[in-house]
């Protein structure tokens, strides 16, 4: 391209630059130009409804690691179905770290109890494998799961068994360390060695100790696994065919309106920003939806939604699955408190805001109108 | 017939000041011991009778709190074991975890286990039905469920419960704390050694803990750009269409699932 050169100010050389170039980045520009904004609607990147949280199963040039004689077994506890989560994949670590201590004379192997129909396991760390006949997230299974986890353990007899830190695992955890007779240690954030670390005295202290028989662990406890791929080789267990009566009924779930949920716990949340004027539309459709409602400082300031719907680092820090940001600009602030949100979806008429870099999917548009038309479209649902 | 519950308190400490103070959990539990209809309420503690969080339990409007007197580091399980074995009371409801101590949340699975009572974890309600205590349990994700088993029962209360009734001055200071001495079992050594908390290290998303200093920092300081799909330009029906798709596709929303997930044009 052959711009002419022109020189700035008469003083000389200073500077040069080309004719029709701004020296300013027009950041508006940059996004609409990455958006399409030619072609109306066009999709440019990111395959949507897709589980983010799921690691690729590793690939097959990836090197296959074999223990074919361990000296001893760990167990790994997983409780999602459908492949480890991301809770499951920090237990499989720290059992792959206790596995491979650094500088030991033995060799362990790893293995993990899961729930039938669990892909993904040979590339999460997994030398073995045991299906668990009884399902472990249906209902409240903690009693016969713990039925099931003492047999494999008398069968096997692993070194460590190891769970996931969430309030259903730790509560097996600790039933079967009663059936086993041993002292669990909980929410170990670290590992030393053979030695783990958890909080005690109120978050004050770290209390060490060499690794229990019964451990639950943090995420990031232990380093993650390494790029291999495992075996994760079935083995067998005789399970006995009447497991014990439980003590413990379940009665199923109870269904509270979404909107009653607190916000740090709330799955799906609608959130208002000083963009939306249309407050009864963004009810409603937050009541159709069944989702929580929150909103930014601004408009909690404007008395528009009660304070303690806030999201925010004056507010609260949310945990949603799928978070709603209408007319949300994206403050830093308000970043800050949807960190850990698994989706983030925003609506917002300039499409430089910065919400349009931490979203998952996003529309360029104006906010009210999309409402009322939502809102419709809802109302026409059965 | 009156129901005797029993609720196991604990000295605890405010998070920031580390002042004493009624343990969270424990005073949620005290609360829905509270409201059970026709029940008679009392409250045990285990270690310092001296401790003035205990008071702050009293003012909750309880006459009387029964403190076995324990030296600082004593097990208090063996102790509570015995006391509650002579008392059995219907319902045993403690918080999830303590405040104050190792914190490991494993003396109620110990005492449930020693009195061979079922435990039902993380409460945030509790009523009684026809012998039968029905305990609706606080899940991850806002989500309840409610469990059921006969008398006598153990409870542990989570922090979904409902949030402690305020602690009247007067109340505490007419309360009266009744002591009672217990034979200390033999002290066993404790597994682990405490040092002061180190902060936790923050495994950095997306970066290689191998990488280079210049690396790192920019994988700390940048903001996490995800960027997904965004539409340009559509008519507002369109934009509710493709909204109502993405969330349908999430599995948030009910309904028919879109041909393809986020709608292909």
């Amino acid at each position: 391209m052959s711009a002419p050169l022109r020189t700035r100010l008469d003083l000389g050389t200073t500077f040069a630059y080309r004719a029709g170039e701004s020296r300013r980045r027009d950041p508006r520009r940059m996004r609409l130009a990455a958006a399409g904004a030619a072609s109306a609607g066009a999709i440019e990147q990111g395959p949507a409804g897709q589980p983010r949280h799921r690691d690729e199963p590793a690939a097959p040039d990836v090197p296959l690691r074999v223990i074919e004689k361990p000296d001893f077994l760990i167990f790994a506890v997983l409780e999602a179905r459908g492949g480890p989560s991301n809770t499951d994949q920090a237990a499989l670590a720290a059992a792959r770290h206790l596995a491979d201590l650094e500088g030991a004379k033995d060799q362990g192997a790893v293995v993990a109890l899961t729930a039938p129909d669990s892909p993904g396991l040979d590339g999460a760390g997994a030398d073995r494998s045991i299906v668990l006949p009884s399902r472990a997230d249906i209902g409240f299974a903690a009693e016969r799961l713990t039925d099931r986890l003492e047999t494999a353990a008398n069968a096997y007899r692993p070194r460590h068994i190891i769970f996931p830190e969430t309030p259903a695992m730790r509560d097996v955890a600790a039933r079967l360390a009663l059936a086993l007779d041993v002292s669990p240690a909980f929410a170990v954030h670290a590992f030393d060695g053979d030695a783990c670390v958890r909080r005690g005295f109120g978050g004050a202290k770290d209390l060490q100790e060499p690794t229990p028989r019964v451990v639950t662990v943090m995420d990031a406890a232990a380093p993650p696994v390494a790029r291999e791929r495992f075996e994760a080789r079935p083995l067998e267990v005789d399970w006995p065919s009447a497991p014990s009566d439980p003590r413990i009924e379940d009665l199923g779930p109870e269904r509270i309106a979404a909107d009653d949920i607190v916000l740090e716990e709330a799955p799906f949340i609608l959130s208002a920003g000083a963009g939306v004027t249309d407050w009864d539309a963004f009810s409603n459709v937050a009541t159709r939806l069944n989702a929580t409602r929150a909103g930014t400082r601004v408009v909690c300031d404007w008395g528009l939604m009660e304070r303690d719907r806030q999201v925010g680092a004056s507010g609260r820090i949310v945990n949603a699955d799928v978070y709603v940001a209408l007319g949300i600009s994206g403050a830093v602030q308000h970043v800050q408190g949807i960190e850990r949100c698994e989706c983030v979806v925003a609506v917002n008429i300039d499409a430089a805001a910065p919400i349009m870099k931490r979203a998952d999917f996003a529309i360029v548009g104006d906010v009210n109108a999309i409402l009322a038309a939502l809102r419709e479209k809802l109302e026409a649902r059965p | 017939m009156t129901l005797s519950v029993t609720v196991l308190v604990c000295e605890g400490r405010h998070p920031t000041s580390g002042r004493p103070r009624r343990a969270d959990c424990d005073a949620r539990a005290v609360e829905l011991a509270l409201r059970l209809p026709e029940a008679s309420v009392s409250l045990v503690h285990a270690g310092s009778e001296n401790s003035p969080a205990l008071r702050d339990y009293l003012g909750m409007g309880i006459g009387r709190l029964t403190s076995l007197s324990l030296p600082l580091d004593a097990d208090p399980t063996p102790a509570l074991i015995h006391w509650l074995s002579r008392r059995a009371p219907d319902v045993i409801l403690t918080g999830r975890q303590a405040e104050g101590g190792e914190d490991g949340g494993f003396l109620p699975y110990r005492i449930a286990h020693a009195l061979s009572r079922p435990l039902m974890p993380d409460a945030c309600a509790v009523r009684i039905e026809d012998g039968r205590a029905i305990v609706t349990q606080a899940l991850p994700k806002g989500r309840r469920r409610r469990l059921r088993a006969a008398l006598p029962v153990l409870v542990t209360v989570g922090p979904a419960a409902p949030g402690p009734r305020q602690s009247a001055f007067a109340k505490a200071r007419r309360g009266r704390v009744n002591v009672e001495t217990v034979a200390i079992a033999p002290e066993t050594p404790l597994p682990w050694t405490a040092a002061p908390a180190k902060r936790r290290v923050k495994r950095l998303k997306g970066a290689d803990p191998n990488a280079s200093a210049a690396d790192r920092l920019k994988a700390i300081t940048e903001m996490t750009e995800k960027q997904g799909d965004v539409l340009v330009g559509l008519s507002p029906e369109a934009a509710a269409d493709r909204l109502l798709d993405f969330l349908i596709a999430e599995g948030v929303v009910e309904g028919e699932a879109p041909a393809t997930p986020g709608g292909e044009a």
